[in-house]
């Protein structure tokens, strides 16, 4: 009983080809990375590493999300974990720091120069971490808070307790600055 | 700008961040190009053609796994029969008549003779020498361990195997590493367990240093050398220092000795101490080097000697004295 519904599950699960998942969801991929990382060719070393990751563990796949959902949760992990290494550590710092620093008068200057699109780039880059997973998930994912938990691996009302604070953080740097132009 | 982004919204932040976010990477040229595409569907096929490779690996390790298994039950023999000889020994003290304790201990001493003639070569090789023949035929683990079981069984009905027993089962482990110099090296980028295997996977008689250790230099961040015997620790950061230390190793050659793959999960602090990726210490004693490697989810430990550790030990010194001053 349970082969056959463990064939019965395999059949529904459609095969993929990995050049069409590439094609299909590699903006996405690429740009979640670079969001991440925010260097472009290391946003494309990931790229890389995220595929290889989807070709060997696409036999897995059993179906029970999107495969966009799985792509993007394996993208994100795979993010996290480059972040973490020790020396990457010692690189990024850096890069947060100027991100997370949109503090002084001269850097908001800046980013007032900026243009819009690049201003709310500039801000959804510039949040924690937590705050810009579950933005990146909700918004420009477009998931849903179920999802965004499920990719994420925290509770949904987590989710959207991050969500809010998010909107909040990027209201702050926003509210004023886009009005007035 | 005609936009008024003055209210934020639930349709500002459900519709327009992310239609902002393309268009603006899009402009910053983080888009999918074909030559992308087409790397990555080549590192795809390489990666492939390398996990089709570790499955060589894999039943290597399944075959040394038996040896592991043969030497582990001839220690528990030489345990048992230690404490057998013991038992005889403590009855023939614990009698009272001593012309039936000479009795004994003569056929005792029969016993060990028999067992000498038994485990001796009839070329009249020593028992010594025939035990450590045993250890290095590799050629066929299936061998070594059918004439190990065939040992302990001969073994058994005479009740003396301790000198089978050690020979057999290698050295005791506080030999096998003595920490005179102690080696860590660990890579600023994580590498697959497959492509680690398969730098191992040499049908050769020996392996080289860059083969042991599994790396390429390229990966390698940094490398810790602590020469224990003179208290002195050198940590390399710098690429050509890192690579004149592999270039001198490179002239020397190593043999496995003992195969043994733990797979354990490894514990949260372990994980976040390797940072994700991959670490290898390798341990060089006196007779021994120890290679342990650990990636995510397994640990790894082989064991080889050098097939020329004068010349080791003097590449060593000489590297230490050299970058220490």
């Amino acid at each position: 009983m349970q082969k056959e519904n463990k064939e019965d599950l395999l059949e529904k699960v459609p095969a993929y080809d990995i050049e069409t998942l590439i094609r299909q969801y590699g903006n996405d991929v690429l740009r979640i990375a670079y969001m991440y990382v925010k260097d472009s060719h290391t946003a494309e070393d990931i790229f890389q590493d995220v595929f290889i990751k989807v070709n060997q563990k696409l036999s897995t796949f059993e179906g029970n999300s999107n495969i966009k959902t799985w792509i993007i949760r394996i993208t994100i992990n795979t993010c996290k974990d480059f972040l973490k290494s020790a020396w990457n550590r010692r690189v990024v710092p850096m890069m947060e720091y100027q991100e997370d620093s949109i503090v002084s008068t001269s850097d908001y200057d800046d980013i007032e120069n900026q243009d819009t699109r690049d201003l709310i780039k500039k801000s959804v880059l510039s949040l924690p971490a937590k705050y810009k997973d579950v933005v990146i998930c909700v918004y420009f994912q477009e998931m849903t808070i179920a999802e965004t938990a499920k990719v994420l691996n925290i509770a949904e009302g987590t989710a959207k307790s991050r969500l809010s604070r998010a909107r909040q953080k990027l209201k702050v740097i926003l509210e004023g600055r886009i009005s007035d132009e | 700008m005609s936009k008024q982004y003055n209210k934020f919204d639930d349709n500002f932040f459900d519709k327009e961040i992310r239609s902002h976010l393309n268009t603006s990477l899009e402009q910053d040229g983080i888009s999918v190009s074909e030559e992308l595409i087409h790397r990555t569907l080549e590192a795809i096929k390489k990666e492939s053609n390398r996990s089709e490779d570790s499955s060589k690996i894999n039943h290597r390790n399944k075959i040394v796994s038996w040896k592991k298994y043969a030497t582990s039950i001839a220690a528990l023999a030489a345990a048992a029969i230690i404490l057998v000889a013991g038992s005889n020994w403590m009855s023939s003290i614990g009698s009272k008549d001593s012309a039936k304790n000479d009795s004994k201990s003569s056929e005792l001493d029969r016993n060990m003779a028999d067992m000498r003639s038994i485990y001796s070569g009839s070329d009249g090789s020593s028992m010594e020498e025939n035990g450590i023949e045993m250890a290095k035929d590799d050629s066929s683990d299936f061998a070594a361990f059918d004439s190990v079981e065939e040992g302990i069984g001969k073994a058994e009905e005479k009740q003396v195997n301790m000198e089978v027993s050690l020979t057999a089962a290698g050295v005791p482990e506080s030999e096998v590493i003595d920490e005179a110099i102690e080696y860590h090296i660990s890579l600023n980028k994580e590498k697959t367990k497959n492509e680690m295997e398969n730098e191992l996977d040499q049908d050769r008689s020996y392996l080289s240093f860059k083969e042991i250790s599994g790396f390429e230099l390229e990966d390698i961040r940094s490398l810790k050398i602590t020469a224990d015997e003179e208290n002195i620790v050198l940590i390399l950061e710098d690429y050509e220092q890192v690579k004149d230390f592999f270039d001198r190793m490179e002239d020397h050659q190593f043999e496995p000795v003992t195969d043994s793959t733990l797979d354990v999960n490894t514990s949260k602090d372990q994980s976040e101490n390797m940072d994700q990726g991959i670490w290898v210490n390798i341990l060089i004693g006196e007779s021994f080097i120890k290679v342990q490697s650990a990636d995510e989810d397994r640990l790894k430990e082989n064991t080889y000697q050098s097939l020329n550790y004068d010349g080791l030990k003097a590449t060593l010194k000489s590297f230490i004295q050299e970058y220490n001053n």
